[in-house]
C-alpha cells in the first residue's frame, strides 16, 4: 500500500476544488432563490385575495414583485441585501419568541431553585477569594485504564 | 486503524484524520467556507480529510469535549446567578435544545451525507484532554508535564498532566469561572478588540505600553497564588451573568468605558495591553513551576488558547523551568481535533507510541490540501490570468529572491495549507525585512490591518542565531526572542508619543521584523521539513546576504488564510501585492488582466 498522505492527494485537491462552500453565493443561485420566492409569495398572495384579503393580497404580491426585479436584475446587490434584511427580521422575531418562552422558566423555576440552592451550598461556584487558601488547584481523581477507556465514549 | 478527530460548535472547527497513529489530514473549516473562525459541523474539512485517506471507513470518531458536561456548566452557572444572567441562559440554551445536546445523532448525520459507512465509535475526551493530547501525543517527548491554558472547556479553564510513553493523565485543573483565557479576553474587548479572534493585536500592542495598571490587577482583579493557580474577582466581570465580558465597575477600575471597536488607540489601551501581558506571563511562570514541581518532569508540552501567547512562551523558555517546550502549533479548539483523534487512538486503543526526543509528529504542521501542478494550470489556462512557469526549483527560488530583493511583494502558495493560525511558507506573504518602510506598506497597502501590528520573520534555521537571542528551532513561530544587541540600532528604544512615527523608526538591520521592544515572533525554516521555502530563503540571501524574509498569513484583515490557488488568486487582485507564486507558476501583478471584483473583494470580510 501507498504511503497514506501521498495516495490520495490529487483527489483529495479535487475534492476541494469542486467543493460548493464559499461565503458569497454566485449570482445563478440567488436569481433561483429570488424567483422561487416570488413565487410562494404569488401563491400566498392568490389565497390572500381568494379568502377576501384584497390589501394583504397586494401586499404580498408587491413584495414578490420586488423580490423578483431584485433577484433578477441585482442578484448580488440588492436581492442579497433584501435577503439579509429578511434574515434579520426571522433572527429578531425568532429571538422574541425564545425570550418569551424562555423568560417564565428562568423567573419562575430556576431563580427560586437557584436561590434555594445558594443557602444549602452557598458559594457553588467558588466566586469569592480565599486569602488563606495555599492553592486554588484542584486535585482531579485518578482513574485506573479501564474507567479511563469508559469514561472516554461517555458524552458526559 | 482510521480515527476522526472532530472539533466544533464553538469557534474555529476543525477536523483530524489519523490512521495508525499517523496524521493523514487536518484542516480548519474557515478555509474551506471562506468565513472567519468558522464554528458549524466542518464539513468540508472532514470530506477533504477523507479523499486524503483515500477512503470512508472510520473505526472511531472523537468529538472533542464533553458536551453534557458543558451544558452541566452553563445550567449551573444560572442557578449560580438568578434572577440576573437571564440574557446569557436565553442566548445559550435554544443552542443547545436545537444543536448541542444532539452532538452524536448530529455527527452521525453529516458523516452519513459524506458516504461514511457503518456506525464507527463515538468517543467524548474532556476539552482540556483533547488540548493535553493534541499538546503531548504529536510531540518529540518519550515523557513531558503537559500544560493547557485556555478560556474554558467543560469546567476546567486550565489542567497540568503528565505524558509518559502512550499514557497521558491530567492530575490537577484550575475550574471556571477563574480563567487565565478569559481574563486575556475581558481586556481584549475592553481594549476595543474582537474577543476570540483580536488577542494577537492585544499582544502585539503591549510593547508600546508601560505596566502601569499590573498591580491593580494583581490587586484588584485577582488573587493570585505562588503556584500559578488564581481567583477573578467577578465583581468586575460581566462574563457570568451578561453577554459582555467586563462590566461598569471594570471601566470604573481603569479610568472609562471600554474602547469602540476601531476607535483611536490611545495610552491607556497601550498600557492596559502591556499590563494584563506582564500577569499573563508571570501566571504562566508560576504554572511552570507548579507544574515541573509536581510532575518532576524535565521538558514541557503546551496547548490551549493561552499557548498561542508567544510572548510568553519565550518568556517561559528563557525562564529556565524546563529545559525543552513543545507548544501545539494549532494550540487553539481547531488543535483540539487533533488531541482528540490522538486521545482516543493512544487512550481506548492503546495505540503504540515512539518519540526520538528531536522530531514531533506534526510534519510542520503542513497537513492541509495541495494542488497539483496539472491542478493550477489548468485554472490558470481556464481564466487566461498570464504566468511563468518554472520547472526547475533553483531557477524559480532566484526568480522570487530577485523580486524580494527588489521590495517586491510577494504572494506564496505552495504544498500543503497549514493547520493553525500560522501560515508557515506554504500559504504565506512575503517581503524584505531590510526595508524601514516595508511594515506600514504591508500593513495598510496589503494586509489592510492596523498599522502598528508587527511582522514576523522566516528565517533559514541554521542562521536563526545570527539574528536572534535563541538557542533553538521555533518552526511553529511559537516563541518570541529579541534581535541580536549588535544588529540594533542604538537608542531606538526610546519611546515616542507618536505610534506612527514609533511604529516606522528603524530599530535594527531587519526594522520590518523588528517590534517596538527588539523582540520578533521567529519561524526556523529547516531544510528538511520545507525545502522549497528554505530554497527560497537561501536565494534571497544569496541575493541580499539576509538569510531572512517577512512572513505574514495569506489574507487580508478578516479574511481566513487562502486555500486554494483561486482564493490566493483573489487575494492577490485585491491587494497591491506584486507578484503571486502558485507553485511554479509565477504571475506579475501589472501582467493581469483587471480585476473587476477588488472593491467587492474588500467588502467580503468583515473586519475582525
Amino acid at each position: 500500500m501507498s504511503d497514506p498522505v501521498v495516495r490520495g492527494k490529487e483527489a483529495a485537491a479535487a475534492e476541494v476544488l469542486a467543493a460548493p462552500a464559499r461565503v458569497a453565493p454566485a449570482a445563478s443561485r440567488l436569481r433561483q432563490s429570488g424567483v422561487l420566492r416570488a413565487l410562494v409569495a404569488y401563491g400566498f398572495a392568490g389565497l390572500l385575495f381568494t379568502f377576501e384579503h384584497p390589501i394583504a393580497s397586494a401586499v404580498a404580491g408587491s413584495l414578490g414583485t420586488l423580490t423578483l426585479v431584485l433577484a433578477l436584475v441585482s442578484p448580488t446587490g440588492g436581492y442579497l441585501r433584501l435577503q439579509r434584511a429578511v434574515e434579520k427580521l426571522g433572527e429578531l422575531v425568532g429571538g422574541l419568541l425564545t425570550w418569551l418562552l424562555l423568560a417564565p422558566v428562568f423567573y419562575l423555576f430556576l431563580a427560586p431553585f437557584g436561590r434555594l440552592a445558594r443557602r444549602g451550598k452557598g458559594d457553588r461556584l467558588g466566586r469569592r477569594f480565599d486569602r488563606a487558601a495555599g492553592s486554588y488547584w484542584s486535585v482531579r481523581p485518578e482513574r485506573d485504564a479501564e474507567s479511563t477507556k469508559a469514561a472516554l465514549e461517555r458524552p458526559y | 486503524m482510521r480515527i476522526l478527530g472532530i472539533s466544533c460548535w464553538y469557534h474555529d472547527a476543525a477536523a483530524c484524520l489519523i490512521e495508525d497513529g499517523r496524521i493523514v489530514a487536518a484542516a480548519q473549516e474557515e478555509r474551506f467556507t471562506r468565513i472567519k473562525h468558522d464554528e458549524a459541523f466542518p464539513v468540508n474539512a472532514v470530506r477533504y480529510c477523507l479523499a486524503e485517506a483515500g477512503t470512508k471507513e472510520l473505526d472511531a470518531v472523537a468529538f472533542y469535549d464533553k458536551p453534557i458536561l458543558k451544558l452541566h456548566r452553563i445550567l449551573e452557572t444560572s442557578l449560580a446567578t438568578a434572577p440576573r444572567g437571564f440574557g446569557v441562559f436565553a442566548r445559550a440554551l435554544p443552542l443547545w435544545l436545537k444543536d448541542k445536546l444532539w452532538i452524536e445523532p448530529e455527527i452521525r448525520a453529516g458523516l452519513a451525507k459524506l458516504g461514511v459507512p457503518g456506525t464507527p465509535r463515538m468517543c467524548f475526551p474532556e476539552h482540556h484532554f483533547s488540548h493535553a493530547a493534541s499538546a503531548f501525543f504529536p510531540s518529540p517527548f518519550a515523557e513531558a508535564a503537559v500544560l493547557t491554558l485556555d478560556g474554558v472547556g467543560e469546567w476546567a479553564t486550565a489542567s497540568i498532566g503528565v505524558g509518559e510513553g502512550n499514557q497521558l493523565r491530567l492530575i490537577e485543573e484550575q475550574r471556571f469561572p477563574h480563567s487565565l483565557g478569559l481574563l486575556y479576553s475581558a481586556f481584549t474587548y475592553f481594549t476595543g478588540f474582537k474577543v476570540n479572534s483580536g488577542e494577537y493585536k492585544l499582544m502585539g500592542l503591549a510593547p508600546y505600553g508601560e505596566g502601569k495598571y499590573t498591580k491593580v490587577i494583581l490587586d484588584r482583579l485577582m488573587d493570585l497564588k505562588e503556584d500559578g493557580s488564581f481567583r477573578l474577582d467577578l465583581d468586575y466581570f460581566g462574563y457570568l451573568d451578561d453577554v459582555v465580558m467586563t462590566n461598569a465597575r471594570f471601566a470604573e477600575l481603569f479610568g472609562g468605558p471600554a474602547r469602540k471597536a476601531e476607535g483611536r488607540i490611545t495610552k491607556r489601551e497601550m498600557d492596559l495591553a502591556k499590563s494584563i501581558q506582564e500577569v499573563t506571563e508571570e501566571t504562566v511562570l508560576r504554572t511552570a513551576r507548579h507544574a515541573r514541581k509536581i510532575t518532576g518532569k524535565k521538558v514541557a508540552c503546551m496547548a490551549g488558547g493561552v499557548a498561542l501567547n508567544c510572548v510568553a512562551n519565550g518568556h517561559l523558555l528563557r525562564a529556565g523551568i524546563f529545559e525543552d517546550l513543545w507548544i501545539q502549533p494549532a494550540a487553539g479548539d481547531a488543535g483540539g481535533a487533533v488531541g482528540a483523534a490522538y486521545a482516543v487512538w493512544h487512550g481506548l486503543f492503546d495505540g503504540a507510541r515512539t518519540a526520538d526526543g528531536k522530531h514531533d509528529r506534526m510534519q510542520g504542521a503542513y497537513l492541509g490540501p495541495e494542488f497539483s501542478d496539472a491542478q493550477v494550470q489548468s485554472l490558470l489556462d481556464a481564466r487566461g490570468w498570464p504566468y511563468q512557469r518554472f520547472d526547475d526549483d533553483a531557477a524559480w527560488a532566484e526568480h522570487l529572491g530577485n523580486a524580494l530583493a527588489q521590495q517586491k511583494v510577494v504572494g506564496l502558495l505552495q504544498g500543503r495549507m497549514e493547520l493553525g493560525p500560522r501560515s508557515l511558507g506554504n500559504r504565506s506573504i512575503l517581503g524584505d525585512p531590510r526595508s524601514s518602510s516595508m511594515q506600514s506598506v504591508m500593513n495598510l497597502k496589503i494586509k489592510q490591518r492596523e498599522s502598528f501590528r508587527p511582522f514576523a520573520p522566516s528565517v533559514l534555521e541554521e542562521k536563526c542565531a545570527d539574528y536572534f537571542e535563541l538557542d533553538r528551532a521555533s518552526p511553529y513561530m511559537l516563541l518570541v526572542a529579541d534581535v541580536k544587541k549588535e544588529r540594533r540600532v542604538a537608542g531606538s528604544e526610546e519611546r515616542s508619543g507618536d505610534l506612527l512615527e514609533w511604529v516606522n523608526r528603524v530599530r535594527s538591520d531587519v526594522p520590518a521584523i523588528t517590534h517596538v521592544d527588539h523582540s520578533a515572533r521567529i519561524q526556523t525554516v529547516s531544510k528538511t521539513t520545507n525545502p522549497r521555502y528554505h530554497a527560497l530563503l537561501s536565494a534571497f540571501e544569496a541575493e541580499t546576504g539576509c538569510g531572512m524574509l517577512i512572513n505574514t498569513s495569506f489574507n487580508v484583515r478578516g479574511e481566513p488564510i487562502v486555500c486554494t490557488p483561486e482564493d490566493a488568486y483573489r487575494c492577490f487582485m485585491g491587494t497591491e501585492m506584486d507578484v503571486l507564486s502558485l507553485g511554479p507558476f509565477v504571475l506579475r501583478a501589472e501582467a493581469q488582466p483587471g480585476f473587476a471584483d477588488r472593491a467587492s473583494f474588500k467588502r467580503t470580510f468583515a473586519a475582525d
